[in-house]
């Protein structure tokens, strides 16, 4: 297949280089750009079409500035700029908040949309899901297994998500999160590993590849040569291969620092029985990632692979995997930003004509003097190019600014890709749309210069204008709303009770939550297990989560149970929908229930509980099942809960000193933990917030412009009318009434765009009905209000005009 | 003065030397930017090259049109003899320079 040069680089320097020198340059650049394809790759030959673009245009815009008269035109400009310094602040202002608005946006929506995946044909890759079926005993196929259907597959890899792990070194004992992964997980990805010294297949040992995140770990223990194979070793696999990526796997998990290689069996087989008498087993399983044979579809993979015995199958594509929940918000940052980015236009359109109004004079002098129309043009071309040049300057550095700002409050989704940061591709775009700021800014000036002074377009621009902020502020308003909503609903648990998950070779459970019970401040302690997921069984037919608890469970978590005082040593607990499921609307307490299996395990259900967010706050709860937890045996894994005014210190001190060399992680409230599976929503909640903000602000500082304009534009007409007795007051009722009429129809398209376009919120909003036309007319009364008011302000310009001298201009 | 000349400009002028009748923009650009060990931009080698044909040292010539250019055919360059005279004053120069640096103790 013929590379072809990145699209948009390539479309604006045809655009840009009409010379016949700009052509020239330009084919060169097609040329080239094949050559440096074959020569360092795709990647870097993009990349270096990119940067010669805007280099090539560098040079020739420097090349126009050398011009004699365009330095005359320049310091022309200048003066012009620095006569109305309020005017030209202004534009700058409004540049400012639209560009680093669009930069920003844009930085954290092109990897999720307009960016290709950074993996060799990413389009082909897909994750296979597996959930046991009917029966326990279906048994998940090996990695081998996966890997023998050729028919379907051209490459299958796994992987599990990162684990901590204790780096032991002379430097000290930092934690790493470590995921493992198959030999091939790399090849699969296609993603190349740079500097990495060569494994020998004949090695006993699995080799440990340090990813991009690892040029921390490399240089925090002053290694510079990552092919030396002499990194300190983690406490189970010793390190045989390094390197390092340019791409991050943060979709592993977000703080992924290296890859440890292991046998596939291990990988896919991994199954931990907790060796109680209740006889309940859990299992881990691997994720697996496969590259499917060009023209496999990825549905053509599930009716393949799964049996009427085995585990369900369901396959997803790695790009919806990765971008697919954030894809829509992403398409819609976008949206919102290239919204942003025409209000903006359109104020600018209207500074640009009011100021070549008030330019008539001058204009019909230099006409007078044998100035050529293009001549005339070139003059608010230059005016706005210069205020465009300042303004894409200061938003790149603000935007710059803003986004290592957001690192703190970034959810992790949205660094899958990388951390957002200012790249080629952002300033690429966003000085495309400066460039675009200009053209459409400067068309006002050619239909206004020097003869006509009215357009429709006055009015219907700062009308969409009002349209677009007053959508904009409804659907902020929703998902402010929502939000509030989401926050404030009952999760389940109380919010003083404390998670600690604590990994290790062998967990006391009983010796440890007796210690535990001492703690100064503890009213209740429990212990569970993660739990896995059932997709359904004999007695409930409803996908649900079977967890392991000991007694006192509830009362630790502070979830509600019938009875209050129930014996789970004695039965079962079911949350209250599978209750449901189980009994409709009777109370299940007394009923048998059946997991199937040969033979079937029974119990009885001694209570109910209340549904738990497990999912997180925005998902409905998870139905689930808690069964006994033996305290008597040790466990690999565990979760101590407990609850009361407790030093968090102490409580990781007491579970370190029963369980030495476990893995502890801090120590965290749960009502906290859900909070954080809506980070992502809360994220997008006051970013769309902040955007509409900007957007407020650029609406009124538009119509405060298009008020300036009016009475620029209708200056003779209003000197006639004091002229002939006019009061002050009536002539700014006349501008007003322009302004009111302009907020008015601009409220009623807004509420009605609004109210439509707040149906593609719902699947965001919580507990908030989206077509409600008393939110959607509130709003629009407080946003036409504020309209109002900036047009009553500007419209005081009129006190200023002195009718004789408007008169005499004539 | 013909020799009077930047030293991107007789880098361009001394790559499109050497190229003789096939001195173009990619070859030249990549001659000048392996000599300076630095990005050029093919717009900082175009503009540099319409300098030198308006002052007489280079002139051009296109070639057929090419589907790997988009249709447009490759201008060839060559130096004028005012060209090559600047040329060669400037390799002399260098020349005679970098022989008294090296008998610098």
């Amino acid at each position: 297949m013929t590379p072809v040069p990145p699209r948009l680089s390539r479309a604006v320097l045809h655009a840009c280089a009409r010379t016949e020198l700009g052509r020239d340059a330009a084919a060169d650049l097609d040329e080239e750009f094949r050559l440096q394809c074959m020569e360092r790759g795709l990647r870097a030959a993009s990349a270096w079409y990119r940067r010669q673009v805007l280099l090539s245009l560098l040079a020739f815009v420097l090349v126009l500035l050398r011009a004699e008269r365009l330095r005359a035109d320049m310091r022309h400009t200048l003066r012009t700029v620095h006569r109305d310094p309020q005017a030209s602040a202004a534009v700058i202002l409004a540049m400012v908040v639209a560009l680093t608005t669009f930069a920003v946006l844009f930085a954290l929506a092109d990897p999720f949309t307009l960016r290709p995946l950074p993996y060799r044909d990413a389009d082909r890759l897909v994750l296979i899901e597996f959930e046991r079926g009917a029966s326990p005993a279906s048994r998940i196929p090996t990695l081998q297994e996966w890997q023998a259907r050729t028919d379907l597959f051209d490459a299958v890899a796994a992987y599990r998500r990162a684990v901590p792990f204790r780096l032991h070194t002379d430097l000290g004992s930092p934690t790493f999160h470590v995921a493992s992964v198959s030999p091939n997980f790399l090849d699969v990805l296609g993603l190349p590993l740079r500097f990495a010294a060569t494994w020998s297949p004949s090695s006993a040992l699995p080799p440990v590849v340090i990813t991009s995140d690892g040029e921390t770990l490399l240089t925090s223990f002053g290694i510079t040569d990552s092919t030396h194979p002499t990194l300190p070793t983690l406490e189970t696999i010793p390190i045989m291969r390094s390197g390092t990526l340019s791409v991050p796997l943060a979709f592993m998990a977000p703080a992924t620092h290296a890859l440890a290689a292991v046998d596939v069996h291990e990988l896919l087989t991994v199954r931990w029985t907790t060796p109680d008498q209740s006889g309940w087993t859990t299992s881990g399983v691997a994720n697996v990632i496969a590259r499917l044979r060009r023209g496999v579809p990825p549905t053509a993979v599930e009716s393949a692979l799964e049996g009427p015995d085995g585990p369900a199958i369901h396959v997803v594509r790695f790009a919806d995997f990765i971008q697919g929940d954030l894809r829509p918000v992403a398409s819609g940052a976008l949206a919102t930003g290239l919204i942003l980015w025409t209000i903006c236009a359109g104020y600018v359109a209207l500074f640009t004509a009011a100021r070549t109004i008030d330019r008539r004079q001058e204009f019909n002098t230099r006409r007078a003097l044998g100035a050529a129309s293009w001549q005339l043009w070139r003059l608010p071309c230059l005016e706005l190019g210069f205020l465009a040049i300042v303004s894409l300057a200061v938003s790149v550095l603000l935007s710059a600014a803003i986004l290592h700002q957001l690192q703190a409050v970034l959810p992790s989704e949205y660094t899958t890709l990388g951390a957002p940061a200012i790249t080629s591709r952002v300033l690429f775009a966003t000085s495309f749309l400066t460039v675009l700021v200009v053209v459409v800014g400067v068309i006002p000036a050619f239909l206004t210069t020097p003869r006509t002074s009215q357009g429709w377009w006055r009015s219907t621009v700062a009308t969409a204008q009002v349209a677009l902020t007053l959508s904009l502020a409804i659907g902020a308003g929703l998902l402010v709303q929502s939000h509030r909503n989401l926050l404030a609903q009952d999760i389940g648990v109380a919010r003083d009770a404390i998670g600690i998950s604590t990994q290790g070779p062998a967990i006391l459970i009983e010796e440890t939550l007796q210690a535990l019970a001492l703690v100064p401040g503890a009213t209740a302690v429990a212990a569970a297990t993660s739990g896995y997921r059932m997709r359904h069984d004999a007695t409930v037919p409803i996908p649900m989560l079977v967890r392991q608890v000991t007694r006192g469970y509830f009362a630790a978590t502070g979830a509600h149970t019938t009875p209050p005082d129930l014996r789970l040593e004695t039965g079962i607990v079911v949350s209250t929908s599978v209750a449901r499921h189980m009994t409709n609307l009777e109370s299940p307490i007394g009923h048998a229930y059946s997991q199937g299996g040969h033979p079937p395990k029974v119990g009885t259900v001694v209570g109910t509980t209340t549904d738990v967010f497990t999912n997180g706050l925005a998902r409905p709860p998870s139905p689930a099942i808690f069964v006994p937890l033996s305290t008597a045996a040790p466990i690999p894994a565990v979760q101590f809960v407990i609850r009361g005014d407790v030093d968090s210190t102490a409580v990781r001190q007491v579970i370190s000193r029963v369980n030495p060399g476990a893995d502890i992680a801090a120590p965290q409230s749960l009502a906290d933990a859900l909070s954080v599976t809506v980070r992502h929503r809360t994220f997008t909640t006051w970013l769309l917030t902040g955007v509409c903000l900007s957007a407020l602000l650029l609406s009124v500082a538009s119509l405060w412009g298009m008020v300036a304009f009016l009475v620029s534009s209708r200056r003779h007409e209003f000197a006639v009318r004091f002229t002939v007795g006019a009061t002050a007051a009536h002539v700014r009722w006349l501008v007003t009434r322009e302004a009111l009429t302009t907020t008015l129809v601009g409220s009623v398209a807004g509420a009605g765009l609004g109210h439509w376009a707040a149906g593609y919120l719902e699947a965001l909003l919580f507990q908030v009905e989206a077509g409600r036309w008393a939110w959607t007319l509130a709003t629009s009364a407080v946003v036409a209000l504020v309209f109002v008011g900036a047009a009553r302000h500007r419209s005081r310009g009129v006190n200023a005009i002195d009718p004789v001298r408007a008169l005499r201009s004539l | 003065m013909a020799t009077d000349l930047g030293l991107f400009e007789l880098l361009v002028l001394m790559a499109t030397a050497a190229h003789g009748n096939h001195a173009y923009g990619v070859v030249i650009r990549r001659d000048v930017a392996a000599s300076r060990g630095t990005e050029v931009s093919s717009g900082a080698i175009y503009t540099t090259l319409d300098r030198l044909e308006r002052r007489g040292l280079l002139t051009s010539t296109h070639g057929d049109p090419s589907e790997v250019r988009g249709g447009r055919p490759r201008r060839y360059y060559q130096l004028t003899p005012a060209g090559q005279t600047a040329v060669a004053v400037n390799r002399a120069a260098i020349n005679h320079l970098a022989h008294l640096a090296t008998r610098q103790p």
